[in-house]
Order: C-alpha cells, then sequence, then structure tokens
C-alpha cells in the first residue's frame, strides 16, 4: 500500500487554518466562474455548443463515476441511459409539447427506472458478466428504438426539438450552456456531499470489501441499487440536454461506441475520484481541437497518447500522485471528551443450539452447541479445521448451516442475510484485518456505525441538518473507539499504512461502532507481539465488562484462560467439552486432542500460527 | 434514347437563363446573409470522415469536389477570388454533424457540402437549416429533396424513393416479373428504399411477396434468402449501402444455387462481389445508376462525361469505388454555385437559393438537372436507369460506366 | 430449411466459440479482457486474405503468416499495453484504456490503408461454400468443416492445458505469487498466453473469411458475440465457450427467421441473462469462484 505521511505534528491552530481554508475555497471559486464563463467569451457558435455538450457528457461521466468509480460496478450500457432521457425527453417535447423542465424530469424518471432494471442482474452477477449484460442492454435500447416506430419515429429519429423556454421564450444557446453548467456544479456538489457521507463510505465498501460491508450491516444489494439510481438519474438528464442540443435524435447516436466512450473518459480521467469525470470529460473535449493540422491522423494520436498516459498515470489523470501534495490537510479536530465506551444497545445472550454443516461432503461442523453470556467472554479453541470459523460465519451469516439453531436473545439468527444479522446487533473481526486500504482509519471505523446513521440519502445531498448532525455524531463516536483502542494519533492515517496489529484494532474498533450485543472475534491474537497481547486481553475484558456478549476464536491458550469465562472445544466438528477454562484445559481428551498424545501432559507450548 | 451531350453552345443558354431568373425573379431585400465580401476568398465548408473506419470507403466522393475546385480556381475562382473549402471531421457519426456544422460555419463557410449518409445528412441539415446556409449532401433518403421542409438543402443526387421505382419499372415492365421479394439492411436507407419499392409496387398493382430486414452485423444471409425463395419471389431487390450486405446476399444465392434477377441499388457495386462472385450471380444482377454515366449496346458514354471520368480516375483516393467518385454529388453543386455567384456578382444565400429553385434542365455532369422550391431534388426519375453490375468488366466502362439493361 | 438453419447457426456460433477461447487464452494469465480481440480476428482475415488475393500465395503459407504476425502483435500489446500498466498497479483498471487504445489504434491504420471495402476468399481446396447435394438444404462443405474444426480446436486446446506448460499457466492463473515460488516465470507464460491467443484470433479470422469475407468490420460483427459466449461459457473454460458460442448461434439463427431485427438482440439479453442468472459462474463453472 502507499505510504501516506502522518499528520503534521505541527498543524496550524484552528482559526487562523480556517481563514486559510476560506481564503482557497474563495480562490477556487473565482477560478471556477472564471473557468465556466470562458467560452460565453468566445466567438461564434462552435466553442459554445461544443462546451454545452461537454457539460453534458460530464453529467454523465459524473454518475457514471459514482457507479463505476466509487460501486465498482463496470457499467457499458450509460449510452443507453442517455438515449432513454433523450428520447423521453424529445418525443414530450415534440409529439406531446410538454416543457422542457417537465419533459427533462420525466426523462430523467424514465431513465431512472430503466437503471434499476439494468441494475437487477447486477446484483447476482460478478462485475464482468455485468458488463457483458449493460453492453447488450445498450443494443437492445438502440434497436427497439428503430422497431417501436410509431412510437419513436423509427429511423428518421425525432426532428425540430425546440430548444427549452422559459415563460414562452426561448433560451439562447449562452443560456443553455448557463443552465447546463449549473447542473454540473450541483451534480459535482451533491454527489460530493454523498460520496463524504455513509453512502460514499458503503460504496466503497461494497466495491473493494464487500465481507467487511455485510458484517458492518451495510445491504450489498441497496447500496449497488442506489449507485444506479443515482447514475441514471445523471444521465436521463445529459439526455434531455442532448435532445435539445442536437435537435434531432436518430437511434444511430446512440451506438456502443457512445457507452464506452463515457468508461474511457473517467478512466483516463481516474476512477473513483471526485474530479476524475471532470478533467477526463475536459481531456476528450479539448484534446481535438488542439490537435489541428494532424485531423486525419487524430484517432492515431489519440490511441497513442492514451497508451502513454496510462502508463504513467494509472489510476487516471486525477489519481496521479502529484496531487497527493495538494490535498487538503484534514481540520485539526478537538480532542473528544473523556467518555467511557458506550454499553451495548442491549445485553443478549448467544445460544447456539446443535447447528451442523456440511461443505460437499466433508463435515464442517456435526453437532455445535455453545451459550455465550452477556458481560462475559466466552472462547471457543480447538485444533485446525474443527470448525471454529465455521462456527462464526454460520453465527453471522456469511454460510447458512444445515441445520439447527442461533439465537441472540430473543433473535432468531438462523436464515437471515449478514448484513441484517449484523444489524441486530453483532459485530465480528475477520481472521486477516479486512479494512479498506485506501481509506482512512477513522473512515473505517464511522463504516461500522453507518447502520446507525439516519440521514436519508436525499438530506445528504441537500445538505440538510440532520446529515450534519450524523456526521458530527458519527466522527466524535469513531474518535471515542480509537482512543479506545489507542489509535486516536493516526485517525487519518491510510488504514493499508498502519502494521498488522494496529490493523486488528482497527478492526475490533470498527465492530464496536455500532454497539453490538453480540462481538465476534475470530484469532485477534495471531501476530501479535506479547506487549499488544497483554494489551488486547484488557481491551477485551473492557469490551466483556460493559455488559457486551463476547465469542473469540482463539489458539493462545493462555490469553484464553485469562480472559474468558467459559471455553468450548471443539474437535472435527463436534463439541469436546465445555466449561471454565481450568475445567476444559485438564479434561483429559481435549489433552489428547489438542496438545498431543503423549501422555496428556503438554511437552511444548503450542505458538499461534 | 437521346444523348446527353451539352455543347458550348447549351451551356451559355442556360447561364442565360439563370441570370434571367436572378434579374426577374422578385428578389426580396438583401438577406441577412448577403456576403459582399469582394476582397475575400469564397469558403465552402465540407464535413467529411477523416477518421474512423469509413475514411477511405466515403474520400472517392469528394473526388468530385477537388475536380470541381481545379477547374473553378483555374478559370478565374468565385468573384475573381479562389475558392476556398474548409473542411471539419465529422467521423462518420451523425452525433457529431451538429459540431462538424458549426465549426465549418465558424470558420467562415458560406456555403457547406457534405456529409455523406442519409443520417448523417439528415443530422447535418438541422444545423444548416436555421442557419439559412445553403447545402449540398451526400444523403439518399426522399425527405432531404423536400423543399419546404429543407428550404436551403439540395439533393444533387438520385433518392431512395427514385431508386425504388426504377427498379420497379424494371421488374415489371422490362423482365416482366410480379413476384418481387425485398431484402434490405436494417438502416434508414434500407427501410426508406424497400418502402419506395412496395410503394411503387402498390401503385403498379402489383404486391412484394415478402420484405426481409437484416441486421448490419449478420454472419449468413441464407435465411432470409431462403424464406423469399420460399414465398415464391421471381426477382430479388436487395437495398444495402454497406458491401457487406452483396457480399452475403451473392454468397447466399451461390450457396443456394438459385439465381433469380437481382435488383438494387448503389451498394451493388462492390468490385469485391465482382471479381469473387459467381458469375451466374452476376449474369442477372442490375443496379440503378444515373443516365448520365451509362452507355448502351450501340451508343458510346458521353464526350463529356468520358473526359471528367478520365480525370476521376487519375486521382489515387478514387481507387475500387470510382464509380462513387464519378457520381459525386459535389462537382455540380460547385459549378452551379460559381455560375449563380458569377452572374450576380456577390454570394448572397437567399440569392442563390432563389437561382437555384428556378434551374430547369442545367446540363450537369450527372444529368439535366432542374429544382424547383417544392422539389429539390436534381434529378426526376427518367435519368434513373437499371445497369447491368457485370459490365464493369466491359473495357468500354473504364471501371466506371455501366451498359444499360 | 431446419438443416439449414441449424448448420448456419453452429457455423457461425463456432466462430463465436473460437472468439471466446482466444479471450479465454489471453484471460487466464493476466485476468485481462483484450477489448482489441475482435481487431485481432480482422487482422488474421485480413491479412491471409490480401496475402492469398495480391500476393497470390497459398492459403496455407498465407495462413501460417498470418498467425505469426498476429501472434508477435499480441506479445506486443501484451508488453507495451497490458504488462507495464499491470506492473504500476495490479488492482487498476488502465488496461481497459490501453487495450482499447489499441483496438483504436488498428482499427484506424488498417481503415486508411485499406477502407472498409471487403475481400471475398474462397474457401481452401478441397472445401467450397457451394451447397452439397443433400436435397432440399443448403449446407456447405466448407460450414461442416468449419464446425468440426472448431471442435478438434478446442479439444486441442484443453490439450494443452494438461500438457507441462498448461498446468503452468493455470497455475499462474490461479495464483501468481505460489506459481513464481514454483519456479514458474508468470512473466513468460503471459507473454507466450498473448502471443498463443493472437495466433489463434488469427487463425479464427481465417476461418471466417470464406463465410464472412474479409473486411476491416470483421472483428466488430463477432467481438461482441465473441464476448457473450466466453462469459455464458464460464470465464476461463474453453468447453464452454465453445458451448456457449452454439447456443448463441443457434438462437440467433432462429431470431433471424422468426423475429424482426428490432429484437433479434433482446433475445441474446434474454439467453444471457437467463444462464448468467441460473448458473452465475457460466455454464461451465468458471475461475471466477465466488469468495466468502
Amino acid at each position: 500500500m502507499d505510504q501516506t505521511p502522518a499528520l503534521n505534528p505541527t498543524t496550524p491552530p484552528a482559526a487562523a487554518h480556517a481563514t486559510a481554508w476560506h481564503r482557497h475555497a474563495a480562490l477556487g471559486w473565482t477560478l471556477l466562474l472564471v473557468a465556466l464563463a470562458l467560452p460565453l467569451a468566445a466567438p461564434g457558435t462552435f466553442t459554445l455548443f461544443l462546451a454545452t455538450q461537454a457539460g453534458a457528457m460530464m453529467l454523465v461521466a459524473i454518475g457514471l463515476n459514482v457507479l463505476t468509480g466509487y460501486a465498482g460496478l463496470v457499467s457499458l450500457g450509460h449510452g443507453a441511459l442517455v438515449a432513454l432521457g433523450s428520447y423521453t425527453t424529445a418525443l414530450l417535447m415534440v409529439d406531446a409539447h410538454w416543457s422542457f423542465w417537465s419533459a427533462a424530469l420525466a426523462g430523467m424518471a424514465v431513465a431512472s427506472v430503466s437503471g434499476l432494471v439494468m441494475a437487477l442482474p447486477a446484483l447476482r452477477l460478478s462485475s464482468w458478466y455485468f458488463a457483458l449484460v449493460t453492453l447488450t442492454f445498450s443494443q437492445v435500447v438502440t434497436d427497439l428504438a428503430v422497431e417501436w416506430r410509431g412510437l419513436t419515429h423509427g429511423f428518421s429519429g425525432v426532428v425540430g426539438i425546440p430548444p427549452p423556454s422559459i415563460a414562452g421564450r426561448p433560451l439562447t444557446p449562452a443560456e443553455v450552456y448557463v443552465t447546463v453548467a449549473l447542473c454540473v456544479v450541483l451534480a459535482f456538489i451533491v454527489v460530493r456531499r454523498l460520496v463524504a457521507s455513509r453512502f460514499g463510505r458503503s460504496m466503497v465498501a461494497a466495491r473493494d470489501n464487500p465481507l467487511a460491508a455485510s458484517a458492518s450491516g451495510i445491504s450489498l444489494w441497496r447500496i449497488k441499487l442506489f449507485a444506479f439510481f443515482v447514475s441514471a438519474l445523471l444521465a436521463g438528464l445529459a439526455g434531455a440536454f442532448f435532445a435539445v442540443q442536437k435537435t434531432v435524435i436518430t437511434p444511430e447516436d446512440f451506438g456502443t461506441d457512445f457507452s464506452i466512450f463515457f468508461l474511457l473518459m473517467i478512466v483516463v480521467g481516474g476512477l473513483g475520484r471526485l474530479w476524475g469525470p471532470v478533467v477526463g470529460t475536459l481531456i476528450f473535449f479539448l484534446l481535438p481541437e488542439l490537435l489541428g493540422p494532424l485531423q486525419s491522423w487524430r484517432v492515431l494520436v489519440y490511441g497513442v497518447a492514451l497508451l502513454t498516459l496510462m502508463l504513467y498515470a494509472p489510476h487516471g489523470v486525477a489519481g496521479m500522485t502529484l496531487w497527493r501534495r495538494w490535498r487538503a490537510a484534514a481540520p485539526p479536530r478537538d480532542a473528544p471528551a473523556a467518555r467511557d465506551l458506550d454499553p451495548p444497545r442491549a445485553a443478549l445472550a448467544l445460544h447456539i443450539d446443535a447447528i451442523a454443516k456440511q461443505f460437499d461432503g466433508v463435515v464442517a461442523l456435526e453437532c455445535c452447541s455453545l451459550v455465550a453470556q452477556p458481560g462475559a467472554t466466552h472462547a471457543l479453541v480447538g485444533p485446525n479445521g474443527s470448525g471454529k470459523t465455521t462456527t462464526l460465519n454460520v453465527v453471522s451469516g456469511f454460510i447458512a448451516a444445515d441445520s439447527g439453531r442461533v439465537r441472540l436473545g430473543d433473535h432468531d439468527l438462523a436464515g437471515r442475510p449478514a448484513h441484517a444479522i449484523a444489524r441486530l446487533g453483532v459485530g465480528r473481526t475477520f481472521q486477516t484485518p479486512k479494512l479498506l486500504g485506501e481509506m482512512s482509519v477513522l473512515d473505517n471505523v464511522r463504516l461500522g456505525g453507518a447502520a446507525a446513521e439516519r440521514a436519508t440519502a436525499l438530506e445528504v445531498a441537500l445538505g440538510l441538518p440532520r446529515s450534519a448532525r450524523d456526521a458530527r455524531d458519527g466522527t466524535a463516536a469513531a474518535l471515542q473507539l480509537l482512543r479506545f483502542v489507542g489509535l486516536d494519533a493516526r485517525a487519518d492515517d491510510a488504514a493499508g499504512a498502519l502494521p498488522h496489529g494496529q490493523q486488528r484494532l482497527v478492526e475490533i474498533a470498527r465492530a464496536l461502532a455500532s454497539r453490538p450485543s453480540l462481538l465476534l472475534l475470530d484469532e485477534p491474537a495471531a501476530g501479535l507481539s506479547m506487549d499488544e497481547l497483554d494489551r488486547l486481553g484488557t481491551l477485551i475484558e473492557s469490551i466483556a465488562a460493559r455488559g457486551t456478549t463476547v465469542l473469540i476464536v482463539e489458539h493462545h491458550l493462555e490469553l484464553i484462560a485469562r480472559i474468558s469465562r467459559s471455553v468450548t472445544v471443539l474437535d472435527r466438528g463436534r463439541v469436546l467439552a465445555a466449561g471454565t477454562p481450568d475445567e476444559v484445559f485438564r479434561h483429559p481428551d481435549v489433552e489428547r486432542a489438542y496438545m498431543g498424545r503423549e501422555g496428556g501432559r503438554p511437552t511444548m507450548k503450542r505458538r499461534s500460527s | 434514347m437521346r444523348e446527353y451531350v451539352s455543347s458550348r453552345a447549351a451551356t451559355r443558354r442556360e447561364v442565360l437563363r439563370l441570370g434571367s431568373a436572378l434579374a426577374a425573379g422578385t428578389l426580396s431585400g438583401a438577406s441577412g446573409l448577403a456576403f459582399a465580401q469582394r476582397g475575400d476568398v469564397i469558403r465552402v465548408g465540407a464535413a467529411r470522415p477523416m477518421t474512423g473506419m469509413f475514411a477511405s470507403s466515403f474520400a472517392p466522393l469528394y473526388v468530385g469536389m477537388k475536380i470541381a475546385v481545379e477547374e473553378i480556381n483555374a478559370s478565374g475562382g468565385l468573384l475573381g477570388r479562389p475558392l476556398e473549402i474548409v473542411e471539419a471531421d465529422d467521423e462518420s457519426s451523425p452525433a457529431k454533424e451538429p459540431a462538424a456544422m458549426r465549426k465549418l460555419l465558424d470558420g467562415g463557410a458560406q456555403a457547406v457540402l457534405g456529409p455523406v449518409g442519409s443520417s448523417h445528412a439528415l443530422a447535418a441539415v438541422a444545423t444548416t437549416g436555421p442557419a439559412k446556409v445553403i447545402h449540398a449532401s451526400g444523403g439518399f433518403t426522399e425527405e432531404l429533396a423536400d423543399g419546404t421542409k429543407y428550404p436551403y438543402h439540395y439533393q444533387y443526387t438520385y433518392n431512395a424513393g427514385q431508386q425504388g421505382d426504377a427498379v420497379v419499372r424494371f421488374a415489371l415492365e422490362t423482365l416482366k416479373l410480379r413476384k418481387v421479394g425485398v431484402l434490405h439492411e436494417a438502416t434508414g436507407f434500407g427501410e426508406s428504399a424497400a418502402a419506395s419499392t412496395v410503394r411503387n409496387l402498390k401503385k403498379r398493382g402489383a404486391e412484394a411477396v415478402g420484405v426481409e430486414v437484416y441486421p448490419l452485423n449478420a454472419t449468413d444471409l441464407k435465411v432470409y434468402v431462403g424464406k423469399l425463395r420460399a414465398a415464391g419471389a421471381e426477382v430479388l431487390v436487395l437495398w444495402n449501402s454497406a458491401a457487406q450486405g452483396m457480399v452475403l446476399t451473392a454468397a447466399a444465392l451461390q450457396s443456394m444455387r438459385w439465381f433469380p434477377p437481382l435488383l438494387g441499388g448503389n451498394g451493388m457495386y462492390s468490385n469485391a462481389v465482382i471479381d469473387g462472385a459467381d458469375p451466374e450471380v452476376l449474369k442477372n444482377a442490375y443496379a440503378t445508376l444515373i443516365r448520365s454515366m451509362t452507355y448502351s449496346g450501340k451508343e458510346q458514354p458521353a464526350a463529356r462525361q468520358l473526359a471528367y471520368v478520365k480525370k476521376v480516375l487519375t486521382y489515387p483516393e478514387a481507387k475500387t469505388w470510382e464509380i462513387n467518385a464519378a457520381i459525386s454529388p459535389f462537382y455540380d453543386f460547385l459549378h452551379m454555385l460559381k455560375l449563380v455567384v458569377d452572374s450576380d456578382k456577390r454570394y448572397d444565400g437567399e440569392r442563390v437559393k432563389k437561382a437555384f429553385d428556378a434551374t430547369r434542365n442545367y446540363a450537369g455532369m450527372i444529368g439535366n438537372i432542374s429544382f424547383s422550391p417544392e422539389n429539390h431534388c436534381a434529378l426526376d426519375a427518367e435519368q434513373v436507369v437499371l445497369v447491368s453490375v457485370a459490365s464493369v468488366r466491359d473495357p468500354r466502362s473504364l471501371g466506371v460506366f455501366r451498359e444499360r439493361a | 430449411m431446419v438443416l439449414d438453419l441449424v448448420v448456419s447457426g453452429l457455423t457461425a456460433g463456432s466462430l463465436y466459440g473460437l472468439v471466446a477461447v482466444g479471450f479465454n487464452i489471453l484471460y487466464r494469465p493476466t485476468k485481462v479482457f483484450n477489448f482489441a480481440q475482435g481487431d485481432l480476428v480482422m487482422l488474421g482475415a485480413m491479412g491471409a486474405a490480401l496475402l492469398m488475393a495480391r500476393a497470390h500465395w497459398h492459403w496455407t503459407f498465407a495462413l501460417l503468416a498470418a498467425c505469426a504476425a498476429v501472434g508477435a502483435l499480441a506479445w506486443i500489446e501484451e508488453r507495451v499495453a497490458v504488462t507495464t500498466v499491470l506492473a504500476r498497479s495490479s488492482s487498476g483498471t488502465a488496461w481497459i484504456i490501453t487495450t482499447l487504445a489499441v483496438s483504436m489504434i488498428i482499427a484506424n491504420l488498417v481503415g486508411k490503408l485499406l477502407g472498409a471495402e471487403p475481400i471475398i476468399v474462397p474457401a481452401p481446396w478441397p472445401l467450397s461454400t457451394d451447397a452439397l447435394p443433400i436435397a432440399g438444404a443448403s449446407v456447405s462443405s466448407y460450414q461442416l468443416a468449419l464446425i468440426a474444426l472448431a471442435l478438434v480446436l478446442v479439444v486441442a486446446i484443453e490439450r494443452m492445458y494438461r500438457s507441462l506448460w498448461g498446468k503452468a499457466a493455470l497455475a499462474v492463473a490461479e495464483d501468481r505469487d505460489a506459481a513464481l515460488l514454483r519456479g514458474i516465470d508468470p512473466a513468460a507464460i503471459s507473454r507466450w498466453s498473448w502471443a498463443l491467443g493472437g495466433a489463434f484470433a488469427a487463425l479464427t479470422g481465417y476461418m471466417a473469411a470464406p463465410v464472412l469475407s474479409a473486411s476491416t468490420t470483421l472483428g466488430g460483427a463477432l467481438l461482441l458475440k465473441g464476448f457473450a459466449a466466453a462469459a455464458i461459457g464460464g470465464l476461463g473454460s474453453n468447453r464452454g465457450a465453445l458451448i456457449a458460442g452454439w447456443i448463441i448461434g443457434l438462437t440467433e439463427a432462429s431470431a433471424a427467421l422468426l423475429l424482426s431485427p428490432g429484437y433479434q438482440n433482446a433475445v441474446m439479453l434474454l439467453v444471457v441473462l437467463t444462464v448468467l442468472l441460473v448458473r452465475p459462474g457460466g455454464i461451465v463453472s468458471s475461475l471466477e469462484a465466488r469468495t466468502v
């Protein structure tokens, strides 16, 4: 992973920093306005036309970036969504004499509904199959635009699309440009807000680490549908502008190349970066104009230029490392008020009754039962392959048991999907820490608290108070947790830059963010030094002391002996022994199975692997 | 059949007629487009694909433009100033046409020629129309000939409607066959040409036994041809613009060993097919062509056209599609423009339009050109004839002319 | 009529399947989808056609030359457009752009030099594209030979993957680092896989030429359906690719008979969706196992 330098220890005082930020913001806005106004000053109609077109395409790119860049779903069918927006707007304006504004809204609606339909297969297919489905979908839309000629006027297309008008007065091209520019700015701001909120974090989690996402209570399919919806909405709006600009739209305007073009734009600009789609669109619109005399060799020059660009900027222009110097340092935070760890939302006991699981003939679990009480740690130990992780997976919902029951308090967990179980109050960590390496430590922990945030997408988009409150409270809670595990100094570092032991602690903090009733720890001690082991033990004891039910899978018998109230030993899928640590470790069966067969006396302390 | 040989005397007559149309016509006050640019170069914009896969396929059509520019500038240019062509790349994509048109207009173009392709032309006209710019495209669709809908656009070629008519006439009157099967590609051109065929059949009391549509990326046309054969077709009409359609149709007919008369449009002139297809297929293959580029058993191609074609053949980009180069719509357009502008002593878009609309029997390279305010198609149905595709092998054809059927 | 349909469908389907196999060969060691695959197929067809038509080479030499040339081109593409970007960032999507760029460059160069004019390629003697004397049907010997050859090729490729080199390639596909530790050079495997994939694409193009005629539009016609065949068949599975190709070809042929072109792609989409939703890994389950 890339190494991000730790926060500069000599951060300026908050007040001076704020003024500096405001100055930067003012400068930024001025530059933006100047840049946007340039096309208006150019002579002739071509520049303005091109700029308006670029603006419309930028809308699509921004939307596609949300879908492909942030949510990781490669869609090669966005041309179809633009086509749907275009056709709806055009037909309503020409055939039904609607005004542009209502027709455009209708276009956005049609595009977003179709986007959702196109999204449904995505929920079950992996990324490249999905790309194929979207590509075929886009061809189907073009075909139907021809086939349903009664509605769409077939090959002749929809002609004579009037320009948008306000109160009966048609807008001039300059005014249309201003409208488009405004929409682009608004779209950018809305997307920026969404990306910075739990929606953005959830999308990135769904893309990079779906297990971590599910374990944090995020429904993968819902966040994917949401990403689709947003991108389709923007594509539909762009389609409306496309129609009034071109004044004639035909089915041939929206071929396969059109869709692939958008993908090209956002990858060159930088996938998953806010400025990526803006930069990408500008490059694609400005470059041809700069080539002038080389016109007929243009595409060749293009191809070579793209190849070269990707060598030096594999993450796109906006993803180039040289921008890191310009990234605003995170604002200094007030130290959180010293507060103890929040207790779980409810103190619930875990009951596992006789669960069994078979994988294609290999019996992982035969008849596993255990009880874990709130306010205490229960350990699950056993040789490798005894079914410990399988048990955790069954409880947390990543695997469905063949038979048996799992209850958390009064809730029956069997058969529920992982994210639903997480929302019922179950947090877990994994054998290898599943963090989002490029996100900050703080954001990783906030991911865990996603379920607790209340602001809806609309509120986030509009920047309403509830979303600001969510952000504040969420950050404060996350900082508190980081303080608890001792990592608040590294809150703004990239999670991937942390050493293994610290990553593990971050994962625990994330699991605690939703104030779970049940905390599942999968071999948390693996790879820790003696010092870290000690601190881990203390940590788990405090967690349990707050009323959380802790179920820990471990090999470190000393740690277990120290922190657990009760232990269950598994061997080849069955419970070998259960009871207090003392009872269990002296049990002859346990000694034989776990510690070696020589006379029941341990010959060597087992090191954890 | 009379030859349309245009003597010098006839040309002078045409000039006088145009000039009087200008003088006698009720010309309204100068429109905003009166470019009294005495010191300036006259610019004509050309939209053509310079990149993309079709760049070299469409290049031949612009040879006619080049020859015209050469001739015009050699004889003093327009208003004593050289005629300049401003080019814009439309990437052979209808979506790029509005931008290309705007670029040309911004670059000072006072008239526009191109693009090639019906849907491209329709997209381009949407921009030049409101801008009131004289425009001659290379689109075959009937719509483009509508002078009321597209008042500034002129179609210097025959259109799909006339082709349908010619083909039907040939089938019914010459071949005396009534059972017609229509196969067309799934494009605007294919659809409109097929519609025209069906319409004309109905008009003459016959019916198409079947109409089959094939997608552009079809890999095999046997299914469609088979269906038409099963429906009892005695004549097969093919409407394609991409050469692949002709190649696959020939392959299907060969494979099925069915050799009905095959009629169609410009898409049938693919040299690849001539060289590679079964002669049985070609024996009965006839396509539409403008009369001026044809000869018959006894008559030679006209001298003027012969000289022109020889000139065309000297251009390397005309290779493999010499016939398209020869029937380019842009040659006559530029010459007519010169005629009007020179006799008017200035460039005024509205006056050009009026003059064009009043044109009757101008002896163009492509034939007798007439326009009216409602009809902006240069040719009439009489000038569309069916020719034998295989006659390209005849040395008399020079690779361009064809023998009339 | 039905026999015609079936044979037509299987012929086209075999071609799609072969394009898909080409995809698979390139995909395995690098996990990269070559967007320029269609252009490689087209180059193979055009190259062989030109050598035969203009230089009057015998078809065997023309074919070998085309395979060698396109194989070399694919080898270069791998070094320039794939390895270099993968080295920069293994999880990146930059290869989408670079392979697309290569596709752009090839398509444009060929378009400029050769135009869109198709070249008719005769079937190699003793095969022909004329109908065999079977009553009522118009099936040619070339079509039957093509279908048979496609089958043979897939079997051969699968055999190849069972050889030592093939197993090394599978190992690299499975876990690059582990393969490295076992003394396998993933870089060399990638390069040679791409060269092989390129040669295979050229062969596919050559086989397609008598049926489709060699033109610059050949690639586009086959690319999408080839991609579909690869996906439905299960990425990485070659027999799946061929079977999927046949399914697509047959569906296409029946749709041509029964439906207007506007619905043909819709039918294709339905087929693709149905297969993928019922068997998410493709017909023959793919390398893309789901991880829990």
